[in-house]
């Protein structure tokens, strides 16, 4: 598959807390990669992670400690210029055998040893820096090392924005291919230029780079479709609940019976968020929703709705035409002895089972003097609208992100964008029996597809 | 217990069911690691499925689901039979002459009612219905416990995923109906070989003309497909063979609109559920599989420590002050992050460069600061090679005092005043 023998080998370096550690949890869709902090040198080890594709083992990333020393450091190696002159990989080796790199550099030398092992380097910048001297001494220091170096410009949605003065400060270092790629936020396309770049300085990574991209954004689409699923099936669900109590029931009770039906619809809709976050190989911290305002629910306590009649009109036809099918059979089978009474019999008894199922349970409910609470439309707009907003976060998030995305009540469809949804979940809200819920959550998702 | 390629993606439909619903305690039941990383996702969720089936006794449970199946199946399939034995014993038992029409009323017309009912109601429903239905109901009514339901649920919803519900269904529902018309086809032909017949065309409402459009329109497929000959309308008692050959026709109209396109429909819903068996596939992105199939990869290709902190690197840094000095000295390292700061006479501006950070050190030593005032951007992250600077400059001051520099967007303040705290350094913040 790959025009490669081995994985391909890229470290991440570069200054301490430039963000190796938040790239790499973005460009690995690991949120739990390295650790994270703003103290310095919180990554000490050289950490390394795979990437596979189609089962085999196409790259390795490795995560470094920051560099912090670079301008001493760049002095130290002077020093072995003269022994190796033009050799700047012999001169990293020299400084590599010598006391320091197991003592005072001993940080900075676990980043020049695995720099001299891979294949290419990231180098990342937090370009809201200046453009410091010790900067550039870390550059000088790394390019020494021979490797392919591409520079990122990390966190390039913040301010102070010094993006121009690094790709100029880079360019005088002979280094042209530079990628912006913010990794709280990525571009629209960034991984792409990223990858495609890591291709230019290493050509015979370009077919596997190619499919990595291919597969991520495969992935990317299945999952956004695998989200808008999970909350069609959370809509069908939620508008299929209903709390049966009876009409004479006193306050109290009535505002527990509602409470309940709250709280069900409040875990249900928690659990299609843990459910998003997984499926985003996010934490379950990762979103804070502000608490669901359930204020109304509907009594859903008429027995000629007109959905229900609709479906009852429709089932009943084909009950009795069903009935009086398997009836004539039967007719004929004992030779007309039966008289049509078969026929006649078959034909009642489909009409009325299906009257049964279609009402049967809401007369049953007259009978015993009970109603029935359901979830009301406000409150699954409500519910898909913040459904809708965390998938479109999440599909825009890099897993370097620490902030929790926080989903508002406010985040609600508007009635105009609900009416149709309203109108496929109908048969569910009124309980129409024998409902294809395949079919519904079919026709949810591109409804909710088109009001993104 | 061996399991079907089927009952395995059922139990892996089974199990994600029980991971979505609770898929801490699925994760506690089984330890990822134990699966084969050499085989391919699939194959390790079947695996795993298959082995909390078995841990969690499921397979007792299936066992005895696909007992009672194929009960009910064999139950069914005895009714469908005694059903057409039923149908042609009605027919050879009405007095003779028997009536050609009436014979083929029975043994043929419910046949085919059912069939246009059956391609209406339920070739494309994608829930079970009819006999399927039926069997269902009845299948749960039998085993009566939460696990048999749950199996019965991700049976449901794993045909449904796998588009097998639409083929089953039309197997199980032509099947009945081709057993009833094998049976009474059988029967047909074992009463009309062994026994003397009379039979007749006879009608009482239906005109000549109506009877014989309805009689060429029965013949067509029995022509086409077996050359059958039709008995004659027209003096049909004197024809000598009349009733040899009405037998015959009959058996052919039974087999040419009863048997065969049963038989056809069934054989093609067989093909298609094969194939789709054949074709089955687990989507990895449903809920529950997505969260197990990270968990497993998360198992299998984990972070590895390449080169680990040893914990000797750690230096220890010692602030020290000169014992005495002279005079005030005022710096920004690395950078000014106060773009209007001016300082006063004593400031030496921005010390950034290694040589001109190495110079103020040489000339400090030369004649160490009464107090010494560094300028710090809190933009900036702290890092080893300044605290070691800030190290040296307090070795060659009496006094060192830091500044801060607050400046907009995030700032490493804090990190800054820990270090600075940690170290015993006096320092300030910019308002």
């Amino acid at each position: 598959m790959s025009t490669l023998n081995k994985p391909l080998q890229v470290a991440v370096v570069g200054h301490t807390n430039a963000g190796k550690t938040s790239l790499l949890r973005t460009l690995l869709e690991l949120r739990e990669f390295g650790e994270v902090d703003q103290r310095p040198s919180t990554t000490r080890s050289v950490l390394a992670q795979g990437v596979w594709l189609e089962g085999e083992q196409i790259l390795s990333f490795y995560d470094t400690p920051g560099l912090e020393s670079g301008s001493e450091l760049y002095t130290e190696i002077e020093g072995y210029a003269d022994a190796h002159r033009h050799d700047g990989p012999a001169q990293i080796r020299a400084f590599l055998q010598s006391p320091s790199a197991e003592t005072i550099y001993a940080q900075e030398a676990k980043v020049l040893r695995q720099l001299l092992q891979s294949d290419a380097a990231f180098y990342v910048i937090d370009c809201r820096d200046p453009v410091l001297p010790k900067y550039q001494d870390e550059l000088q220091l790394l390019t020494r090392c021979g490797k392919p170096m591409l520079p990122v410009l990390n966190y390039t949605a913040s301010t102070p924005n010094r993006e121009q003065d690094w790709r100029e400060a880079l360019a005088r270092l002979n280094l042209h291919a530079v990628v912006a790629f913010d990794t709280v936020s990525p571009p629209e396309g960034g991984e792409k230029y990223l990858l495609q770049s890591l291709a230019t300085v290493i050509p015979a990574a370009e077919p596997v780079l190619t499919k990595l991209l291919q597969q991520r954004r495969q992935e990317r689409e299945r999952r956004f479709i695998g989200g808008i699923h999970s909350i069609a099936e959370l809509l069908f669900e939620v508008a299929s609940y209903h709390i049966r109590v009876p009409h004479e029931l006193p306050e109290h009770e009535l505002k527990q019976a509602a409470a309940r039906l709250q709280q069900r619809i409040r875990e249900r809709e928690q659990k299609t968020v843990q459910e998003l976050l997984g499926r985003f190989a996010f934490l379950p911290e990762d979103a804070v929703t502000a608490h669901l305002d359930i204020r109304t629910g509907t009594w859903q306590d008429d027995l000629f709705e007109p959905e229900t009649l609709k479906a009852w009109s429709k089932d009943t036809g084909f009950g009795v035409g069903a009935g009086a099918a398997a009836g004539a059979g039967v007719d004929l089978m004992v030779g007309g002895l039966s008289l049509g009474l078969a026929t006649a019999l078959g034909a009642a008894a489909g009409g009325l089972y299906q009257s049964w199922r279609h009402l049967g349970e809401k007369v049953k409910q007259r009978w015993r003097g009970e109603r029935e609470l359901g979830v009301d439309a406000a409150t699954l707009a409500t519910i898909a609208g913040r459904q809708l907003f965390l998938l479109q976060q999440l599909s825009r998030r890099g897993h370097a992100a620490t902030e929790a995305v926080e989903v508002a009540v406010d985040h609600r469809l508007s009635r105009e964008q609900f009416s149709a949804i309203e109108k496929v979940l109908r048969p569910v809200l009124t309980e129409t029996p024998d409902i294809d819920r395949e079919k519904v959550i079919r026709k949810l998702e591109v409804l909710l597809q088109e009001s993104l | 217990m061996r399991f079907s390629r089927f009952e395995l993606f059922w139990l892996a439909e089974l199990q994600r069911q029980r991971d979505v619903s609770d898929a801490d305690q699925q994760a506690d039941r089984f330890r990822l690691t134990e699966l084969d990383a050499k085989q391919g996702m699939t194959e390790q969720l079947l695996e795993r499925a298959r082995r909390s089936a078995e841990r969690r006794k499921d397979t007792q449970h299936i066992g005895r689901w696909q007992q009672l199946r194929r009960l009910l199946t064999l139950i069914f399939a005895l009714l469908a039979v005694a059903l057409g034995i039923g149908a042609t014993q009605a027919v050879l038992n009405q007095p003779q002459p028997i009536s050609l029409l009436f014979a083929v009323s029975v043994l043929v017309v419910p046949n085919l009612i059912m069939l246009l009912l059956w391609a209406l109601v339920a070739v494309r429903r994608n829930r079970p219905v009819g006999v399927t239905a039926s069997g269902l109901q009845l299948l749960e009514w039998l085993q009566r416990s939460s696990q048999a339901h749950e199996l019965g649920t991700a049976w449901l919803s794993h045909v449904q995923q796998q588009k097998l519900l639409q083929p089953l269904m039309a197997m199980l529902s032509n099947g009945f109906w081709l057993l009833i018309a094998l049976s009474s086809w059988a029967t047909l032909l074992l009463y009309l070989s062994f026994n003397d017949y009379a039979f007749h065309w006879a009608t009482t409402i239906l005109s000549e003309e109506q009877l014989h459009t309805f009689v060429r329109l029965a013949h067509y497929l029995p022509e086409l497909l077996f050359g059958a000959t039709l008995p004659e309308l027209s003096a049909a008692s004197a024809a000598a063979n009349f009733d040899n050959t009405a037998g015959r026709w009959l058996s052919l109209t039974v087999v040419s609109y009863a048997v065969l396109p049963r038989a056809v429909i069934f054989s093609a819903a067989f093909l298609l559920f094969s194939l789709r068996c054949a074709r089955m596939q687990l989507d990895l992105n449903a809920p529950g599989h997505v969260a197990t199939v990270r968990a497993i990869e998360a198992a299998q290709r984990p972070t590895r420590n390449v080169d680990a902190d040893s914990g000797r690197e750690h230096e220890s840094l010692t602030f020290r002050y000169a014992s005495e000095g002279k005079g005030e000295v005022s710096l920004s390292l690395d950078f000014e992050a106060d773009p209007n700061w001016r300082g006063d006479e004593n400031y030496l501006g921005v010390v950034a460069r290694q040589q001109d950070k190495k110079a103020l050190l040489d000339r400090l030593d030369k004649e160490p600061a009464e107090r010494l005032e560094v300028r710090i951007a809190g933009s900036l992250t702290p890092d080893r090679s300044s605290l070691r600077y800030l190290a040296a400059l307090a070795a060659r001051t009496r006094r060192l005092t830091v500044v801060l520099v607050k400046s907009a967007g995030t700032t490493y303040l804090k990190q800054w005043q820990e270090l600075l705290e940690q170290h015993e350094v006096t320092y300030v913040d910019t308002e």
